[in-house]
């Protein structure tokens, strides 16, 4: 049997305490009609929440404006599907005098593949943050991704999407049909959350708090853990959950601590635990169904305050690039909120709202916090987690390459294999390099992106302008031989295409990759610039050292 | 305490006092700095700090054929043991030119570790941490090379040569240290080296191997002119957006392009040119990718590059051959000392030689070593319970041997080493301490070293120095 220790500590004594924020009545066919409403007055909410604290402590700085159209739709292009707009989409947004043209903007881009995309990548981060580990997983990433895509699709809601994680088969007859990295993926499955563990129970049981309760149990594993209180038998009790992992999976090590029945004994001592809840004394006795499907509920209950507020910190730390919660998985005592009546209201509603992602979405982008400008007036500091304004944010490696895409006209989607960064080749080593941190603090930017950017292929060959007979230069027909990713499409139709004056070119090279008119300033100098030869194919080729600048800028290159 | 750590402690309070803008700039000034750099020479650097040269041999060679002989038992396969300029002190007879400098090499006969999985053994030697799916440790080149690298060296600090890095990417990147640690990589054939085929006469043979630089260099077409045109639009854009922004990746985005442009225009950067070196000193090294590799390393190392790695893994010549001898030992093996002996042996030779052996660690190893006893295919297998590595420079003191394997080389019968003591050692061989603690991804502090692990004792001439 086993020992219940006497102390139980504050932190897991207010576990579910402080749950009683979150009371979550039924949401009714009816209701779901007024949800675009409560989004409103939930950001309502939230704005004037944060500007109290302003208020309070920004001494006098004014928050920053509101961002202009063209910067809104830019950002939250990003934010949404994972990429800039293309010339039109912003030239549209531009005319549209609708008031309601962002709320528009945010629900035509929820409904874009880029959309799938972006938050199954985002998730697939979440909940494999180890993705780019071991050769042999390759095949088990590509089902993971598709299995996130359908559910993001389909707007499944998020608690049903965890369950079905956390209790997926592992067997490994199905595992061993995976597809391999070539060619289309069609299986879905969420299998990768186990296999990429190996199947360990303790591994297993530390990404499951971490990535859905921002619970970190790491250090309790080997030990109590005195910062957050978890003791090393809670660790333990809570793998044993996972007592029906069963999978063979190539060069899998043994697993010593074999779980058999919702028991599992705890490595190099004699000690046998049997599966509990962080939050319980007593041990569970699953009435019907298995321990895994038992936990599964447990995780993912309304009840749960910890899954709901993970998850919108984690939505959050998306749309304003810092967690209300930072690091955004650590929910320990010593780590509080810097906004925690935002955080419970979130909550709350996500529950009521029945776990619809779609939902936070609509909310957090209709605030003016997310609206706001990264300018301020002055170069004044002002604390990030004042949300005062849009903090510059880096781009991930795949909206980098999506950006540039569409940017210079050619817009290749990543096969699976590429967004798993496991590859060699051109495309890989690129996403490699602009790899994301994944902290605000921690970000930066390398040596090896800029010489990339200046020198390398996509810059480049997009960059080189073709002759007036269109034939291209030789370094560049190799280049374009071996890739044609690289043609210059944009460019030499801009050079080339009828009754556009170089003021007119300039604009459209500012809409491809800044998603903005250019200033007057800034369109009168590069006009100029162009227009000081008469010689047609270096008018061209000075084109094309805008566009290599305009790739090169910050303003492309970050999120902002 | 580091600033990360001060963080920790009081994390809110901390990101108030510094908001987000970690130095403040004047975007004005861009332009000038850019054009500044773009002509500025970078004086040599002055040499105070060490440097660390890996020598990663991919797919866990055989100790008993390279520095573990094994003269009278039939675990040696028969192969002999040859003198060496250290006195008492035998290697493999595969390794003649290396016993010239055995007098320079310290050999660690007792590695005793518990991997034998390529992808983890590989991330637990590189990294000098098993693998452990919440922390992302940053491999050996990362921890290094922030601790001594410099903001304003024109290279960056961490160059990799010739790296495969499919087996498990996690064991080759900086990890939680973030992308600014990450490896400056040269590639060179993914740690193959192309050797002579015998029905092939040398002018088939392409003269030196090509080691390439990715993107350092301008393409072709581009004219100086174009370029400063391009530059300066560039920061006419830039500076109307920079000023307006105190975002602290702004400032890391422009010191990107600083050191860019800096490596761009640096003779530093000669150094990635081996055109410059004499043909005899070429053929010293051997001219296949490894050779190459090792001799760039010395170059790198003598612009102040504070680590370089360079990894064989195979060599390609008649047959494909690798340290990973499951099958037909012998004969991989041969193979693969042939490109290791010159190269390892010409590196010592030249760094001594140029006085920057004192102030460079050489660190010779793979993830792990070889069975003992032969397979049925003539094989050995992968071995991590007694096995070689070793180390020279930097104050390591040559001539000597550390631990000792049993007769049949099953076991280790004296000083047992393990990761962790092997990591501890080398940072003393740096002068850092391994005890030295860095944040990681979770909010938990790491040190340098695996804490369980011990510098072995004796070995450096000025420990703690």
């Amino acid at each position: 049997m086993i020992l219940i220790k006497k102390r139980v500590c504050p932190a897991i004594a207010c576990f579910f305490l402080s749950a009683t924020a979150v009371c979550p009545p039924v949401w009714s066919g009816d209701a779901a009609a007024e949800k675009p409403d409560m989004a409103k007055n939930l950001a309502r909410f939230i704005d004037q929440q944060l500007e109290k604290r302003q208020q309070l402590e920004l001494e006098g700085v004014k928050p920053a404006n509101i961002a202009d159209d063209a910067t809104f739709l830019r950002r939250v292009s990003l934010d949404i599907a994972g990429r800039i707009p293309t010339i039109s989409e912003v030239r549209d947004f531009l005319d549209d005098e609708s008031p309601k043209k962002r709320e528009v903007a945010v629900n035509r881009l929820l409904t874009s593949s880029g959309y799938s995309n972006h938050f199954a990548r985002l998730f697939q981060k979440a909940f494999l943050p180890e993705q780019n580990d071991q050769f042999r997983f390759n095949a088990a990433y590509p089902s993971f991704f598709v299995w996130l895509r359908g559910h993001v699709e389909k707007n499944t809601p998020y608690d049903k999407l965890a369950y079905e994680m956390l209790t997926a088969s592992t067997d490994s007859e199905e595992f061993n049909q995976f597809d391999f990295q070539d060619g289309p993926v069609t299986t879905a499955s969420a299998q990768a959350f186990f296999v990429t563990r190996e199947v360990d129970p303790a591994r297993v049981a530390t990404a499951t708090a971490r990535s859905l309760l921002g619970v970190r149990l790491d250090c309790a594993q080997c030990h109590d853990d005195p910062f957050n209180a978890w003791e090393q038998e809670q660790f333990w009790g809570f793998a044993a959950f996972f007592d029906d992992l069963d999978i063979n999976i190539p060069n899998r090590p043994p697993v010593e601590n074999a779980v058999v029945k919702g028991s599992i004994k705890i490595p190099e001592t004699s000690i046998t635990v049997r599966a509990r809840f962080l939050n319980e004394p007593k041990a569970a006795e699953p009435e019907q169904g298995t321990y895994r499907q038992h936990l599964a509920e447990w995780v993912t209950s309304p009840e749960n305050p910890y899954f709901a507020k993970m998850a919108v910190n984690r939505i959050w730390a998306h749309f304003f690039g810092y967690g209300l919660v930072e690091p955004l998985d650590d929910f320990s005592e010593s780590n509080s909120p810097s906004h925690p009546e935002i955080l419970d209201r979130l909550a709350a509603a996500f529950v009521e709202s029945n776990f619809d992602l779609q939902f936070l979405i609509r909310t957090m982008t209709a605030t003016k916090a997310y609206q706001r400008s990264s300018r301020l007036d002055s170069l004044q500091e002002i604390p990030v987690d004042l949300f005062a304004k849009t903090a510059v944010r880096q781009l991930s490696a795949e909206q980098m390459w999506a950006s540039l895409g569409r940017a210079i006209g050619y817009a290749r989607p990543l096969a699976f294999h590429e967004a798993n960064a496991m590859q060699n080749g051109d495309v890989a080593e690129f996403l490699q390099s602009f790899q994301k941190a994944s902290s605000l603090e921690d970000a930066e930017a390398t040596i090896l992106q800029a010489l990339r950017l200046m020198n390398g292929d996509v810059t480049n060959r997009s960059s080189s302008a073709t002759g007036e007979d269109g034939a291209v230069g030789g370094n560049q027909q190799t280049a374009m031989a071996v890739n044609p990713v690289f043609e210059p499409l944009v460019l030499t139709s801009l050079a080339t295409f009828p009754g556009m004056d170089n003021k007119d070119r300039i604009e459209a090279l500012f809409l491809a990759t800044l998603s903005r008119t250019p200033t007057k300033a800034e369109s009168k100098k590069l006009t100029k610039y162009i227009g000081e030869t008469g010689d047609k194919t270096e008018q061209a080729q000075r084109l094309g050292d805008v566009l290599w600048a305009l790739l090169n800028s910050a303003e492309f290159r970050f999120n902002h | 305490m580091n600033l990360r750590l001060a963080r920790r402690t009081n994390r809110r309070d901390w990101l108030r006092a510094t908001g987000l803008g970690l130095g403040a700039f004047s975007a004005s000034g861009w332009m000038e700095t850019l054009s500044r750099l773009a002509a500025a020479e970078t004086s040599a650097p002055g040499r105070k700090k060490r440097s660390c040269i890996l020598l990663w041999m991919a797919g866990g060679p055989s100790q008993i054929e390279t520095f573990d002989p094994k003269l009278n038992h039939e675990n040696g396969a028969g192969v002999k043991p040859i003198s060496t300029s250290a006195t008492g002190i035998q290697i493999s007879e595969y390794l003649p030119k290396l016993a010239t400098v055995a007098d320079d090499l310290t050999i660690i006969r007792s590695m005793k570790t518990n991997e034998g999985d390529h992808a983890r053994a590989s991330y637990h030697l590189r990294t000098g941490y098993k693998q452990n799916p919440a922390l992302e440790y940053p491999t050996l080149g990362s921890i290094l090379s922030r601790e001594l690298g410099s903001e304003t060296s024109a290279i960056p600090d961490f160059v990799s040569i010739a790296p495969n890095r499919d087996l498990n990417r996690g064991a080759f990147g900086p990890g939680f240290l973030g992308p600014k640690y990450a490896p400056f990589v040269v590639e060179a054939n993914g740690g193959i080296a192309r050797v002579q085929q015998q029905n092939e006469s040398e002018d088939d043979q392409e003269q030196t191997p090509n080691l390439r630089v990715s993107n350092i260099d301008r393409p072709d077409d581009i004219s100086n002119q174009q370029a400063d045109a391009r530059l300066e639009i560039l920061s006419g854009l830039n500076d109307e957006f920079l000023k307006a922004r105190p975002d602290r990746i702004l400032n890391s985005y422009r010191s990107s392009y600083d050191r860019a442009l800096r490596l761009m225009n640096s003779e530093a950067r000669k150094a990635f040119d081996l055109d410059a070196e004499p043909d005899e000193i070429k053929e010293a090294y051997g001219r296949n990718e490894f050779g190459m590799g090792c001799l760039m390393a010395r170059r790198l190392v003598e612009q102040g590059v504070s680590f370089v790695e360079v990894s064989l893994n195979g060599v390609r010549g008649d047959d494909f051959a690798t340290w990973d001898s499951h099958g037909n030992h012998l004969d991989n093996i041969q193979q693969l000392c042939r490109v290791l002996d010159p190269a390892y042996a010409a590196l010592i030779g030249d760094l001594k030689q140029r006085g920057l052996l004192e102030s460079t660690l050489v660190i010779w190893m793979g993830e792990f070593g070889r069975t003992p006893k032969i397979n049925d295919n003539d094989g050995r297998d992968h071995f991590p319970a007694a096995w070689s590595t070793v180390l020279a420079g930097a104050g390591v003191q040559g001539g000597q041997v550390v631990g000792k394997t049993s007769a049949d080389g099953m076991e280790v019968t004296d000083r047992p080493v393990s990761v962790g003591d092997l990591m501890s050692t080398v940072c003393q061989a740096m002068q850092l301490d391994p005890t030295k603690q860095n944040m990681s991804n979770i909010g938990r502090p790491i040190r340098l070293a695996d804490p369980e692990g011990q510098a072995i004792s004796g070995i450096l001439t000025d420990a703690n120095g």
